[in-house]
C-alpha cells in the first residue's frame, strides 16, 4: 500500500520505496516479456521460402537470347534419350523493379550472347538480374531447336489455372516474402515496369508450378493484370512448355478472383 | 521546472529511464533479429528490420498507451510516465525506420516516386480484403512524427498546454491505424490465431485499463461537484444565513488529508482546495505544464507539488517559487465551523490570496 | 487535464472499446483462404505401373519404374522440398567396369513434385547405374544414388 507520507517527485534523485518497487517489478516484467514475446512472433510466423538473390556475387552466362514471350536466356546442356534439346531457361530480369529490355537492334533476336549480372533462384526456376549484355556469336537461325517452336496462336488445350499473380523477381529470392498481400505493391510496381506476372500454383502437398502470363497473342498483360495481383485468382489460357518454364497464354479478361479454395477444380476451361 | 533553455532538463531519473529504453530497445531487436535468423535463416536482412522494428514500434506504442491510464489507478506507475515523451520519440524513431525501409523495399526502384507508389498502388480504398494497408501505416507515421517534433516542453508552452494535449491525443487514433494495418497487412499473410490473439491481447488490455480509468475520473468528477449531489444542495440552502454571496459549499474539512487536496468542479471551474498547516487555499487545477491535476499532489516544502514532473506553486497566491515563473489562478476560501466554502469566480494567475484558517 | 479533455478521452476509448474489436474482427474475416491446385505439367510422362526400386537421398526420392510388358523403365524423382540451387541436371550412368562407364542425360529437374524420364533402350536393360544430380551452372554434384540390379 502507498504511504501518504510518500509522494513521487521526477526531478528528485531517489523515488519513494513502494513507487520504486512497482516500477520495478513493471520495469522486469517488461524485460521478462522480450523473450517470450520475441520467440511467439518469429516462431509462428508462416515461414520464408529458400529463394535466393545472389546479389553482389557477378555471374557470368552464355546462352542464346529471346525475348519472345519473355526475355530468356536459353543454355543448351544436352540431348534427352529421345534425342531432344535440354534446355535451361533463365528469365532475364532488369535492376530494380523493372523488367528486361534492350533495343532489338542492338541484341537481335536469338543472338548468342553474354550475360553477366546476378542469379536469382528458388524451386527450381532461375532468373537473373542483368548487369551487362554482350553478343558473343552469330544470330542463330529461327528453325534452330534452341528458338522456342512457338507457331501462336497456341493449340493446346485450354487450361484453368488457380494461384496468386506476384512478380517472378521478387518470388524467386529477391524479396522474401516475395507473395501475399504485404507485397502486392511492391508486385504491382515489378509487373508495372516491366516484369512478366507469373501465376504460382501449388497444392496442399506442397507441389508447385510457377506459370509466365502473356496474352493469348504472346504479347505482355502486364497493365491488364495489375488490380489482380496478389489476389488469389483463377485464370483459363493455353500451356505451352519453354523448357523448364511454363507459359500460359492467357485472355486477362478470363482472370477471376476467387475466394474458395478448390483441390482440384478440373483442368479445363468453358 | 526551469528558467532558461534547457534542452533536456537531465535528472538522475530521466537518465536511469533512458538507459532502461535503450538497453530494452537493444535487447529487442537483438533477440528478435537473432532469432529470426537461428529459426528462418532463409530470411532476409530487410525483412529481418521490417519485422524487428514493426513489431517493437508496436509493443512500444501499447506500453506507451497503457501508462497513463495505469497512472490514473494506481499512482505509484507515476515514475513511468515521468520520462515518458522519450518513450513516445524513441518509438516514433523505430517506426520511421520501419516505415523508410518499408517504402524503399515495396516501392523505390520502380517506374513510379516511392510516394506516389503508396498511395497509387493499390487503391482499394473500399474493400476491407483488399484495403491499401500500407496507407495506414503511413498516417500513424505521420502523426507519430508531429508528435514527435513537437513532444519538447518550447512547444508545450507555445501551443499551450489544451492545444498541445488536443494534438497529442492523435496517438489514439494512431493506434486504431496500426492496430488496422497490421491486421489488414502482415497478418493477411501470417494468419497464424496466436498472431492474432497476442494483437487482440494488446487491444484488450489498451482498452482495459483506458476504459476503466476513464470510468474511475468519471466517478472522481461527478464526486467533484457539490452541487450535484444531495449533501451539496442541503448544504447550499444553509449557507444562505452564515456565508457571502459567491460563495457556494465545497465539502467538510475533514475530508481533506493534511498537506493534500480535494478536487471540486463548481460552475465549471476545476479547482483544487488544499489544507495544510491549519489553513486552506484554493488554486486552479491544472497544472501550467502539462495540466496535470495539482489536487493529486502534495505539499512539500510549502509548495504545491504536481505529481506528474514536479513543479510546484506556493499555494497563497499560484505562483511558483522563484526563479521559476508558472502560475496558476487562486480562489477565496472561507471555513465555517467544520464546512468549507468556496468562490468560484478565479482571481488572475498568482493573485495572493489569504488562507482561510481552519477551527476559528 | 481539463474536465473537457477528460470528456474527450472518456468519449474516445468508450467508442474505441466497440469500435476497435470491430476491426479486428473484420480483418480475420476477410483473411484469404489459400487457394490450392495440383499443377498442370503437360508433356510430363505417364507413370509405369511397376515399382522396381526406390531411394531416398536427401530431398529426393528416386524411383525405377517398369511397365507391365517390361519393355519400357523409367526413372521418376519425387522432390520433396525446393531446391536450393539454380540449376538440377539429371545424369543417369551405366556402371560397366569393363566397356568403362557411359554417361546419359535424362533432362533437368524444376519445381517441388514429381518429374519422370524415360529411358532408352541402351539403359534399359543395363543392370547397374547411377542416378546424378548435378548443378550445372555452379558445377556441382548433388546427389549420386546407385541402382544395383
Amino acid at each position: 500500500m502507498e504511504q501518504d507520507s510518500e509522494f513521487y517527485i521526477g526531478w528528485q534523485d531517489t523515488a519513494p520505496p513502494t513507487y520504486k518497487r512497482v516500477v520495478r517489478r513493471v520495469v522486469l516484467g517488461i524485460f521478462l516479456l522480450i523473450p517470450l514475446l520475441t520467440l511467439t512472433i518469429v516462431y509462428f510466423q508462416k515461414g520464408f521460402s529458400n529463394g535466393k538473390f545472389e546479389y553482389g556475387k557477378t555471374t557470368e552466362l552464355e546462352g542464346v537470347f529471346t525475348r519472345i514471350p519473355v526475355p530468356f536466356l536459353t543454355i543448351k546442356i544436352g540431348e534427352n534419350p529421345s534425342g531432344t534439346p535440354v534446355l535451361k531457361k533463365i528469365l532475364l530480369v532488369g535492376s530494380g523493379k523493372f523488367g528486361f529490355t534492350i533495343d532489338p537492334e542492338i541484341i537481335k533476336e536469338g543472338a548468342q550472347v553474354k550475360v553477366s549480372g546476378f542469379l536469382i533462384y528458388n524451386d527450381g526456376k532461375t532468373a537473373f538480374d542483368v548487369e551487362r549484355i554482350t553478343q558473343s556469336g552469330d544470330t542463330i537461325s529461327p528453325s534452330h531447336p534452341v528458338i522456342p517452336d512457338n507457331p501462336l496462336p497456341i493449340n493446346g488445350p485450354l487450361i484453368a489455372l488457380r494461384g496468386e499473380i506476384t512478380d517472378p523477381k521478387c518470388l524467386l529470392g529477391v524479396m522474401n516474402p516475395g507473395q501475399g498481400k504485404p507485397h502486392r505493391d511492391c508486385a504491382i510496381r515489378c509487373i508495372s515496369g516491366g516484369l512478366p506476372p507469373v501465376l504460382k500454383v501449388a497444392n496442399e502437398i506442397g507441389e508447385t508450378e510457377y506459370y509466365l502470363l502473356v496474352g493469348p497473342d504472346g504479347t505482355p498483360i502486364n497493365d491488364q493484370l495489375l488490380d489482380f495481383v496478389g489476389d488469389g485468382v483463377m485464370l483459363c489460357g493455353r500451356l505451352e512448355q519453354q523448357s523448364d518454364w511454363w507459359v500460359l497464354y492467357t485472355d486477362p479478361g478470363t482472370c477471376k478472383r476467387i475466394h474458395k479454395a478448390s483441390l482440384n477444380p478440373g483442368p479445363m476451361c468453358n | 521546472m526551469s528558467v532558461i533553455y534547457d534542452p533536456i532538463h537531465w535528472t538522475a531519473h530521466k537518465r536511469l529511464y533512458d538507459w532502461l529504453l535503450l538497453t530494452f530497445v537493444v535487447i529487442y531487436l537483438a533477440l528478435f533479429s537473432g532469432l529470426q535468423v537461428l529459426l528462418f535463416p532463409q530470411i532476409t536482412l530487410e525483412t529481418i528490420v521490417i519485422r524487428a522494428t514493426g513489431t517493437l514500434a508496436f509493443l512500444m506504442l501499447h506500453i506507451i498507451l497503457c501508462i497513463g491510464p495505469l497512472c490514473r489507478l494506481d499512482k505509484r506507475f507515476l515514475p513511468m510516465l515521468y520520462n515518458r515523451r522519450h518513450f513516445g520519440v524513441t518509438m516514433f524513431l523505430i517506426a520511421l525506420v520501419h516505415g523508410a525501409f518499408s517504402i524503399f523495399q515495396f516501392h523505390a526502384l520502380s517506374n513510379t516516386d516511392p510516394l506516389v507508389s503508396l498511395f497509387g498502388s493499390n487503391t482499394h480504398f473500399d474493400s476491407i480484403a483488399r484495403f491499401p494497408f500500407q496507407s495506414l501505416g503511413f498516417f500513424a507515421l505521420m502523426i507519430l512524427f508531429v508528435m514527435a517534433a513537437t513532444s519538447h516542453d518550447f512547444w508545450l508552452k507555445n501551443l499551450t498546454p489544451p492545444v498541445w494535449k488536443t494534438l497529442h491525443l492523435g496517438v489514439y487514433l494512431a493506434y486504431a491505424l496500426l492496430l488496422m494495418h497490421v491486421m489488414l497487412g502482415v497478418i493477411q499473410l501470417e494468419q497464424s490465431p496466436v498472431l492474432i490473439g497476442l494483437i487482440g491481447f494488446g487491444m484488450f488490455t489498451v482498452i482495459s485499463v483506458h476504459v476503466l480509468a476513464a470510468s474511475r475520473q468519471m466517478k472522481k468528477d461527478r464526486a467533484a461537484q457539490p452541487y450535484k449531489n444531495e449533501v451539496g444542495i442541503s448544504s447550499i440552502q444553509s449557507l444562505k444565513y452564515n456565508v457571502p454571496a459567491g460563495f457556494v459549499y465545497a465539502c467538510e474539512v475533514s475530508e481533506i488529508p493534511e498537506n493534500r487536496a480535494k478536487m471540486l468542479i463548481i460552475q465549471g471551474e476545476n479547482i483544487a482546495l488544499f489544507k495544510y498547516e491549519n489553513k486552506l487555499s484554493a488554486v486552479h487545477n491544472l497544472c501550467k505544464h502539462q495540466n496535470g491535476p495539482l489536487s493529486e499532489g502534495k505539499i512539500i516544502d510549502g509548495c504545491i507539488t504536481c505529481p506528474w514532473h514536479g513543479y510546484q506553486y506556493l499555494p497563497e497566491n499560484g505562483q511558483s517559487p522563484p526563479p521559476f515563473t508558472e502560475k496558476v489562478c487562486t480562489y477565496d476560501v472561507l471555513v465555517d465551523g467544520t464546512q468549507v466554502y468556496l468562490n468560484p469566480k478565479p482571481y488572475p494567475e498568482g493573485t495572493a490570496r489569504p488562507p482561510a484558517l481552519i477551527g476559528l | 487535464m481539463t474536465v473537457k479533455h477528460r470528456k474527450l478521452h472518456r468519449y474516445i476509448w468508450f467508442a474505441f472499446a466497440f469500435l476497435l474489436p470491430l476491426g479486428w474482427l473484420a480483418a480475420i474475416w476477410v483473411i484469404p483462404e489459400t487457394i490450392w491446385q495440383t499443377p498442370v505439367h503437360l508433356g510430363q510422362p505417364p507413370q509405369l505401373t511397376n515399382l522396381l526400386q526406390s531411394k531416398e537421398s536427401g530431398d529426393f526420392v528416386i524411383n525405377l519404374r517398369q511397365d507391365s510388358t517390361e519393355q519400357l523403365k523409367q526413372i521418376e524423382i519425387f522432390i520433396k522440398k525446393p531446391q536450393v540451387n539454380p540449376s538440377t541436371v539429371v545424369i543417369l550412368e551405366t556402371i560397366d567396369s569393363i566397356k568403362g562407364n557411359k554417361e546419359q542425360l535424362l533432362g533437368m529437374l524444376g519445381s517441388r513434385g514429381v518429374w519422370r524420364f524415360n529411358l532408352d533402350s541402351l539403359t534399359i536393360n543395363h543392370p547397374d547405374f547411377k542416378v546424378r544430380l548435378e548443378d550445372n551452372i555452379q558445377h556441382l554434384t548433388l546427389r549420386s544414388i546407385t541402382f544395383k540390379h
